[in-house]
């Protein structure tokens, strides 16, 4: 539960608003990911002497001693700013790390995490996984005093400068079953690993990792054999959390640019905010906007104290409900922008663009319905 | 006659296998958007002029193929199902129609052959800056000076301009009145004069396909007009619902859409142990879209028979905007969902024609992204649908 005291909350409120502002003006953004593939170091300081990458863990692992959902401020301004940088991937790497309690080679990651020195990621997703993270067929297959890693890892959220990957494998157990699931650290340069990186459509940097029979050892499980999806699923759900701070931030952002737009834009000699049928679309897009925030809301305050299991249930509800309202509130930013919405130049598409990838990151509306429904029929 | 058909279709089928070559198929496959790669559509216009099927909807006497509907259909059918570009709409289905209906002897003559062999690409410069869905108010000028006139002011979204030789321009040459008079549709033969610079535009796709177009002192002869001074929104109008109607079958293209997804769905995993074409909320939503392109191919039927510029065709060509651009919309849509996080990554290079860049994922899947993206401006090029909306509404409420 978060012990952070409201001074310090404001505190992370405020020294992220004055690095959007700041620091990440469009034109800023645009030369990060011109000269830096939009992963600055220089950023990366900045995220750690703010304390942003603390957020979350105790204060005798060297952080702040809040929880995760003491992040959502920095996430929606990430938002606003359309911060590229692997904030959300390099904590959640960071947030198995602390919940494993990993010892030694993991210990030492995770405060270098915490710093500001290191970073490692999360491997989970599958090509045939659509989100699922209990999804796993990368298997785990006993070898000697350790094991075997070989399967394929997609879409993972990447840091160009992380030397470790979290990956999820299997040791025993059906596809989607909870038990069975292990979690290994891995160093990205070991032998057998191959990862494909590339730049994604908002900007971020995604990899697809194959894991080709890398061995490794027992130390390098995580936690005790077959049971880490418990630490997993909570992660994944914190995740989720958080994307849906980011969008709120980009939603709120696309309303205000568009109800700003339409006031001065001309069309027929009126402003188009004139007309009745851009005023209902723009109402719309609040009622979604505002809606998927109050959901957002409620969903922080039950977070805390709530099991791995109601936090899973919480999570999918808000990424089934922002699925919809993303793509609603993007998608009219755009037609009521009119042709300049479809341009590089104009940030519009580039919130649209973010917007569409945290649609379909960490499985899309439908799968999270689906599970909804699995869960009431269960 | 199903035995003509049947022969026809084979000769069809037939002459597009032994002629369409690698690089041809490869752009057709690495269409993104309603303009294919430039250099090989352009390449397999020529072929199709080779054997006088470039403008098949043209009348015969000035290079169609006086083929009958179902001919046409059958035609653009064997297209998609080969892979093959579309052909690039501007030259063809916009400003040659116009040329035929209020060209002169001279203009058609001058111009018609060009658009017939693609030896000629004309780009289409209505929108302005200011002047988006309410065209009319556009500001670019024209003066007369002599045997000549003088332009100034710019387009903007004037799609491909970067690679044409040949522009389409709706200026003002009048004053007073109604802003919809005093506009001229003059033909642009001489796109190097020094007083025309063409920018590109970089897109949501991260790729140029929209340029502005701006106009310093740029002379052009008095015959360039095409119909009468001022009169110039009566043909841009008729070209209007040349290009919402479609000169070709959208639902021929669109089923070709869905069943890439549906390929898709046959391989690609629920999340839960199963594939999603299994899955029935996949279901429904592509049996619905199947229903609307089938439904929006009745209506092109319907528009295809109706004579142009007529009261009813005014309508039938918003209707035909709006459902056609919209469930085009609602298909990439699908085609993400369905593709996941795969279609995230930008993929430029292996989109781009004879890179050699192979994509990464699913081979199928990666002109999924680049094509919702685009069509983003479906419902806003060529007269918003919300424009489209409005002339409906007005006929409605006349």
């Amino acid at each position: 539960m978060s012990t952070l005291s409201q001074e310090t909350r404001s505190m992370l409120e405020d020294s992220v608003n004055r690095f959007v502002q700041g620091e990440y003006t469009f034109d800023d953004r645009k030369r990060n990911l011109k000269e830096h593939q939009g992963q600055s170091p220089s950023h990366w300081q900045t995220f750690a002497e703010m304390g942003w990458l603390a957020i979350p863990f105790a204060e005798e692992q060297g952080g702040l001693g809040g929880d995760n959902t003491d992040t959502l401020g920095v996430m929606k301004g990430f938002g606003r700013g359309l911060v590229t940088e692997p904030y959300l991937g390099v904590l959640a790497a960071a947030r198995l790390l602390a919940l494993a309690e990993a010892k030694g080679e993991g210990a030492e990651l995770l405060a270098g995490i915490i710093s500001g020195a290191r970073q490692a990621v999360f491997a989970c997703e599958e090509p045939q996984s659509r989100g699922n993270p209990l999804a796993v067929a990368t298997r785990a297959e006993p070898d000697g005093s350790g094991y075997r890693l070989s399967g394929e890892k997609i879409a993972v959220m990447h840091s160009l400068t992380a030397s470790h990957v979290l990956v999820s494998a299997r040791s025993e157990g059906d596809y989607t079953d909870h038990g069975g699931i292990d979690l290994f650290l891995v160093e990205l340069d070991s032998p057998g690993v191959d990862v494909t990186g590339y730049p994604m459509i908002d900007g971020h940097q995604g990899a697809n990792m194959r894991f080709d029979g890398v061995a490794v050892s027992a130390a390098q499980r995580l936690t005790d054999e077959g049971e880490a999806a418990t630490i997993i699923l909570q992660v994944h759900s914190e995740s989720l959390l958080m994307l849906a701070a980011e969008a709120v931030g980009i939603m709120e952002t696309l309303v205000k640019k568009t109800v700003a737009y339409t006031r001065t834009r001309k069309q027929f000699g009126v402003a188009l905010a004139e007309f009745q049928v851009l005023q209902h679309r723009m109402a719309e897009m609040y009622i979604e906007t505002t809606s998927l925030a109050n959901l957002l809301t409620q969903t922080a305050h039950r977070w805390t104290g709530a099991d791995v299991h109601q936090q899973a249930i919480l999570a999918s509800k808000l990424k089934a409900r922002l699925g919809q309202a993303a793509r609603y509130v993007g998608q009219q930013a755009i037609q009521l922008h009119g042709g300049i919405g479809m341009t590089d130049e104009l940030d519009i598409g580039h919130y649209f663009k973010r917007l569409t990838s945290i649609e379909l990151q960490l499985g899309n509306a439908e799968w999270h319905r689906k599970r909804l429904w699995r869960e009431h029929a269960a | 006659m199903n035995t003509e058909l049947n022969t026809f279709r084979h000769q069809i089928r037939e002459f597009i296998e032994q002629h369409a070559d690698d690089e041809i198929l490869e752009a057709g496959r690495k269409t993104t958007s309603f303009f294919p790669p430039f250099d090989q559509v352009m390449k397999w216009h020529r072929i199709l002029h080779s054997q006088g099927w470039s403008a098949i909807r043209w009348p015969e006497e000035y290079g169609g193929t006086g083929w009958d509907v179902p001919r046409q259909l059958i035609f653009e059918e064997e297209c998609r199902r080969a892979g093959v570009p579309l052909l690039l709409p501007q030259s063809i289905s916009m400003v040659g129609p116009a040329i035929i209906h209020y060209g002169t002897d001279e203009q058609k003559r001058k111009h018609l052959p060009g658009i017939l062999s693609g030896e000629n690409f004309w780009a289409q410069g209505y929108s302005e800056p200011n002047a988006g869905s309410d065209l009319a108010s556009l500001k670019c000028r024209a003066e007369r000076d002599g045997d000549h006139y003088v332009i100034n002011g710019s387009k903007t979204w004037t799609t491909y301009a970067h690679h044409a030789n040949r522009l389409f321009l709706l200026v003002r040459t009048g004053g007073a009145g109604k802003p919809q008079q005093g506009i001229s549709f003059f033909l642009i033969e001489d796109l190097t004069d020094p007083g025309i610079e063409i920018r590109p535009i970089i897109g949501l796709d991260g790729v140029p396909e929209q340029c502005d177009v701006f106009f310093t002192n740029v002379r052009v002869p008095v015959d360039c007009c095409l119909g009468e001074e001022n009169d110039g929104w009566s043909v841009a109008k008729y070209l209007l619902e040349h290009e919402r109607g479609g000169g070709t079958s959208f639902a021929t293209t669109f089923r070709h859409e869905l069943a890439t997804i549906r390929r898709l769905a046959g391989r690609t995993g629920d999340g839960f142990g199963g594939f999603l074409a299994d899955d029935p909320v996949f279901q429904d939503r592509y049996v619905r879209l199947h229903l609307e392109v089938d439904t929006l191919e009745a209506t092109e039927e319907v528009f295809a028979a109706m004579e142009k510029g007529s009261p009813e065709s005014g309508p039938m060509s918003s209707m035909i905007k709006i459902t056609s651009m919209e469930t085009i919309q609602r298909i990439t849509e699908l085609a993400i969902d369905v593709a996941g996080t795969p279609s995230l990554a930008l993929q430029l290079a292996a989109l781009t024609v004879a890179s050699g860049v192979e994509p990464i994922g699913d081979d199928d899947a990666v002109t999924l992204m680049p094509k919702y993206l685009n069509n983003r401006a479906a419902s806003i090029f060529g007269g918003s649908n919300e424009i489209q909306r409005n002339i409906i509404a007005k006929t409605l409420l006349r």
